[in-house]
């Protein structure tokens, strides 16, 4: 067993909670970690158990949300995003994964997919999309989201919305930004989505690639006819 | 006195509507990342910043008052975490699902408005109709509650605001009649569509909802009976 070091680390960390908290919710509850939080965005489901602070983000059931909220209310230098209902992070993984972003061997660290056949099929079709218009999306993570998200803050904290895939966001706002320092690891163990977010693979995939186009608008790298252009696109191939 | 004020749009209004009653008049600091909140306050005379500013902001230390009415709660609670170190001593949140209540008294709030409540008494009672529904109106005084009623089917039965006021005659509640649009009603007799509010400490409250409740239920029976003695006579007659 991974010890763990003694005192408290400048790192928050924060476990996303949809139906019930697993044995990942159990890292959150690590008093070594200077800020715990569960954030709460199921519905209509109204309690979960924690021995943390527990925040309930409005509106329910938008991941990206909640993900972006996560980044908001922690305050440290370093922080993690756990799905505390994951069957494969372990603690050990978390801090092997925490000892490379604090060593500065990397800033950005996904591991752990987090996802179903129909969000893949639709990430797939998005990111088949945005290449056409942005070579810096062949960059992005491979799949839709991923349960173990540990980074900078300042590279995690973007100020932009996305319904799903709110960690793409920063990776991408950080690979035009020139920082390379970004893994994602392959982990066998998958985490699958809960049965209530089916259907919504294609709005999520959607929203993802209209949020990264408006992000590579707003950082001068994508023009605004070709901007035009690529949300037409977006609106007629991800239907 | 200095007040810091961070906003979102929709808030804006109603509260510098509410601070300008303030006498003497404060020194507004606004915070908000909203760009209509910037034009405003700027047009408006008071001093603007950011929300990514407020950090390191150095003059926050003699200000005495902070109001967080920000889009949504963990916006709230994070900058409620960042001028925790100044030491404001009185820090008011707006609350806006009520079970972060714990949360944002845990980082500490030192007042909360609960905006949620209002609007689910709201809702509920136009959606519900013959039922009681109470809301805690003044954070602070938890024991002080407001009871909603809005009449439909219980209209019909031609009781009037006199035999309510007789029937908690003694319990110590203030009791009001207020037409569908919610301004006074002026024809004492409840018409379906009315609400009636009772107000006061909880445990008066209560006593006043069981007793409106009785005289409502000994109407209905009276009116019952009625009834069924008609039908009857009218089988036998």
């Amino acid at each position: 067993m991974f010890q763990l070091r003694s005192g408290i680390r400048r790192v928050g960390v924060a476990g996303l909670v949809v139906e019930r908290v697993g044995k990942a919710g159990k890292i959150v509850e690590d008093k070594t970690f200077a800020e715990r939080y569960t954030l709460f965005y199921g519905y209509p489901k109204k309690r979960v158990v924690t021995r943390t602070r527990l925040i309930y983000i409005d509106p329910p059931l938008i991941r990206g949300k909640a993900v972006q909220a996560a980044t908001i209310v922690l305050h440290q230098p370093v922080i993690v995003i756990v799905n505390a209902e994951s069957r494969c992070i372990t603690r050990d993984l978390v801090e092997k994964a925490l000892g490379s972003i604090e060593l500065g061997e990397q800033s950005i660290l996904l591991l752990v997919p987090y996802t179903t056949k129909s969000l893949e099929d639709a990430y797939t079709r998005a990111l088949d999309i945005l290449k056409k218009f942005l070579p810096e999306a062949s960059m992005l993570p491979p799949h839709p989201s991923y349960s173990l998200i540990i980074g900078l803050r300042k590279h995690l904290n973007v100020e932009a919305e996305t319904l799903w895939s709110y960690e793409h966001l920063a990776v991408f706002a950080s690979i035009i930004s020139g920082n390379k320092r970004i893994e994602v690891g392959s982990t066998k163990c998958v985490d699958d989505v809960p049965t209530i977010f089916s259907g919504q693979a294609l709005r999520y995939a959607r929203s993802l690639a209209k949020s990264i186009i408006n992000l590579a608008v707003k950082k001068g790298t994508l023009s605004k006819s070709r901007a035009e252009e690529a949300f037409k696109a977006v609106e007629e191939e991800l239907h | 006195m200095r007040i810091l004020l961070a906003v979102n749009k929709n808030m804006f209004r109603s509260i510098i509507d509410a601070l300008s009653a303030v006498k003497p008049t404060p020194k507004i600091i606004v915070a908000s990342d909203d760009e209509d909140v910037e034009v405003l306050s700027l047009q408006l005379g008071y001093e603007y910043k950011r929300l990514r500013d407020i950090e390191v902001a150095e003059n926050l230390t003699d200000v005495d008052i902070a109001i967080l009415a920000l889009d949504n709660d963990y916006a709230n609670i994070s900058l409620l975490k960042q001028i925790k170190g100044v030491g404001i001593p009185i820090v008011i949140a707006v609350l806006h699902n009520k079970e972060n209540r714990a949360t944002l008294i845990g980082e500490g709030a030192s007042y909360i408005i609960d905006i949620d409540s209002y609007l689910q008494t709201g809702i509920t009672s136009l959606l519900l109709p013959d039922t009681w529904i109470t809301v805690n109106p003044i954070t602070p005084l938890q024991k002080f509650v407001v009871a909603v009623y809005r009449v439909l089917r219980r209209g019909l039965l031609g009781i009037s605001i006199n035999d309510l006021e007789s029937a908690v005659k003694g319990i110590h509640i203030y009791l009001e009649h207020f037409n569908r649009f919610g301004t006074r009603a002026e024809n004492p007799t409840i018409s379906p569509g009315d609400f009636i509010i009772v107000a006061g400490l909880e445990n008066d409250v209560k006593k006043a909802i069981n007793a409106i409740e009785t005289l409502f239920r000994k109407i209905e029976e009276m009116h019952a009976s009625r009834i069924s003695q008609q039908i009857r006579l009218r089988e036998y007659g």
